[in-house]
């Protein structure tokens, strides 16, 4: 596989969100607003990246049947210092994303590629999968969010235009499984295409 | 590399200890930085709750333990002629909580105890229903801003039909919190102030505690300096 | 004068607040349908969608998450109390509190091998699932910052498990159902089952204001 390719499978053929399905609960949990979702992919990518580089740099001194715990302690000190780092710097965005930052530890995704990739591959491969895998999910969490907010609050990242009438329910958490639920089928007729 | 038991525990030791050793690092690098945020956010909105005027301000500000919990009401000054501006007093929901957590309030009164500007500092309730209350112009802070405190019926009209407050549409636990707030920072106001006939009435029925001593001024504060230790 | 509400008057006064105790019954409820774990503050959402094809799994499943968490929440409220507040680290938060759970699926997965084979045979496949379970990282983080006491911090983290038991229960019999009806080709699998969780999800907005 190219490096190019690493970066683009991530987008379309091995979407995180629609296609392989792992980390939900940020996917609905934030995306009341295009913005929300677009600082949450972003984290989420920043640690993806690193625990990715250092867990491909660590792999062959880590014995296998520890392998998980040590992957989530390299994990979860990343996910701290992203959450101090986003405190000081984006307070407004660290308030809004609030348990769900700490909760990027569990995100699946970030497991998921420390086990199928990172744990097997050279160090520059897994940070380019980290990239992609990455900006596959930010640009799913901008887009459901930015639909969310379209529907539910009548504005797209945070410009009003017409507020009081669209049906609140969208950005509440019905509304967020079944705009996911119809985007998926959207994503999958335009991918199968 | 092979599972034995020495090279487990040795391996999630050295993991774990390089992990915290660098999350303690980053910790003391963003530390400041993140008070330094939120003191400036404070020092704004304490400057933005109260009408702009000429010359440079003197902050003098009064805290008041309550359980674990504070509030801090700032007389803001001119430092040219002593002049009252108002009070800004950095309050939260007391006695009731929000739908989610406490809502934390920036409230500013004129010297004679009319409402200038309510600023929200911080809120997690639901987008859309509670978190309207950050939205200029709500129906909360229609009830409230400009009022003089001493007329107004601090309860949302749902409760007491002889308040103006409206409750935000769908969040009335939410807009409870807040006019909660809002009546702690009004309360600490008398208090920093010195008018203390309300809470005498109270502390004269049964049961109702009457120590009062639990009020701690700060050392008068620097000039310029808000110090909300 | 102003009309402040009593409390007010007397939190300063006394340099106290009344909180009005909250009853472990509002706890139960607010927990279990309020805002239920998973259709309200969208925690578990992947185990909810992986386990819930058949409702017999996914009352395993219910039952091991409601084990760990309450394990976990006492576990995880003594360390915040008497080890990360007197030193002062709570920035160490997540990573201790994601090794304990670990730690403690680990733990139950070993003794329940031991003790109970036959109990070890229902939950066993799903133990390991439940280390990566945001449900049980996520309650255990918002009730530390709750405040609760160690009894309602308990019933806290049980409620929310059997929310999330509740949940996965009802939604592994509306799955069982759609097995059987003919679904539009593209709205087949994940969409579908999203669709009828929002509808769910719906249906649990009701309890709102319950407590």
């Amino acid at each position: 596989m190219s490096k190019l390719q690493l970066i683009t499978k991530g987008i379309i053929k091995e979407n995180p969100t629609f296609v392989l399905i792992l980390g939900m609960c940020p996917t609905i949990g934030v995306t009341s607003s295009a913005i929300n979702g677009c600082g949450m992919g972003v984290a989420t990518m920043a640690v993806l990246i690193m625990s990715n580089i250092v867990i491909s740099l660590i792999k062959n001194f880590i014995p296998d049947k520890v392998r998980i715990p040590a992957f989530i302690v390299v994990i979860a000190s990343f996910v701290t210092m992203i959450e101090m780092l986003m405190q000081a710097y984006v307070p407004a965005l660290y308030e809004s994303l609030g348990v769900f930052i700490p909760l990027i530890v569990v995100n699946c995704i970030i497991l998921g590629r420390a086990e199928a990739f990172a744990s097997k591959n050279t160090p520059l491969d897994s940070a380019l999968d980290g990239i992609g895998i990455g900006l596959g999910f930010t640009a799913s969490l901008t887009v459901i969010g930015a639909v969310r907010e379209v529907l539910g609050s009548g504005s797209i990242f945070g410009i009003e235009f017409a507020s009081d009438v669209m049906p609140l329910l969208f950005i509440l958490a019905p509304g967020g499984f079944i705009v996911l639920g119809y985007l998926m089928v959207l994503f999958n007729k335009i991918a199968k295409r | 590399m092979k599972s034995t038991l020495k090279n487990m525990v040795l391996v999630l030791f050295t993991i774990t200890a390089v992990s915290a050793f660098l999350v303690g690092v980053v910790n003391n690098i963003t530390k400041d930085t993140i008070k330094k945020t939120n003191d400036d956010a404070k020092l704004l909105a304490l400057t933005e709750v109260l009408p702009a005027f000429e010359g440079e301000p003197l902050f003098e500000p009064d805290t008041m333990k309550i359980e674990g919990a504070q509030i801090v009401a700032t007389r803001v000054s001119n430092k040219a002629d002593g002049e009252t501006v108002g009070y800004a007093v950095e309050t939260h929901s007391l006695t009731k909580t929000g739908y989610a957590d406490k809502i934390y309030l920036m409230v500013g009164f004129l010297a004679d105890g009319t409402i200038n500007e309510i600023k929200v500092l911080s809120q997690k309730e639901t987008p859309g229903l509670g978190a309207n209350m950050v939205k200029p112009g709500n129906s909360l802070e229609k009830g409230l801003k400009g009022y003089k405190a001493s007329e107004v019926v601090f309860a949302v009209s749902k409760d007491d039909k002889r308040s103006g407050i409206d409750a935000l549409s769908g969040a009335t636990i939410s807009s409870r919190a807040y006019v909660d707030a809002v009546a702690a920072a009004y309360a600490a106001f008398l208090w920093t102030t010195g008018q203390r006939e309300q809470f005498e009435a109270v502390g004269d029925m049964p049961g109702g505690a009457v120590s009062g001593a639990t009020k701690t001024t700060e050392p008068a504060a620097q000039e310029g300096d808000v110090d909300n230790e | 004068m102003g009309e402040i509400s009593q409390e007010i008057l007397q939190a300063f006064n006394s340099g106290s607040v009344t909180v009005p105790t909250v009853t472990l019954f509002a706890i139960i409820i607010g927990s279990i349908f309020v805002n239920n774990v998973v259709l309200s503050q969208f925690l578990g959402i992947c185990p909810f969608l992986g386990v819930s094809s058949k409702v017999e799994t996914s009352m395993g499943m219910g039952a091991a998450v409601t084990f760990v968490m309450a394990l976990s929440s006492i576990v995880v409220w003594c360390i915040q109390t008497y080890v990360l507040e007197p030193f002062e680290i709570q920035y160490m938060q997540t990573i201790v509190f994601i090794l304990v759970i670990a730690a403690l699926v680990q733990m139950v997965e070993i003794v329940l091998k031991k003790v109970s084979p036959s109990l070890y045979q229902a939950l066993g496949i799903f133990l390991p699932l439940i280390t990566t379970n945001c449900a049980v990282l996520g309650v255990a983080i918002n009730m530390m910052q709750k405040q609760l006491t160690l009894l309602q911090g308990v019933v806290y983290s049980v409620s929310m498990a059997l929310g999330f038991a509740l949940a996965l229960i009802l939604f592994a019999g509306i799955r069982e159902r759609l097995e059987m009806e003919d679904v539009p080709s593209a709205l087949r699998g994940t969409p579908i089952a999203l669709i009828s969780a929002g509808l769910l999800a719906m249906a649990f907005m009701g309890f709102a204001g319950l407590v």
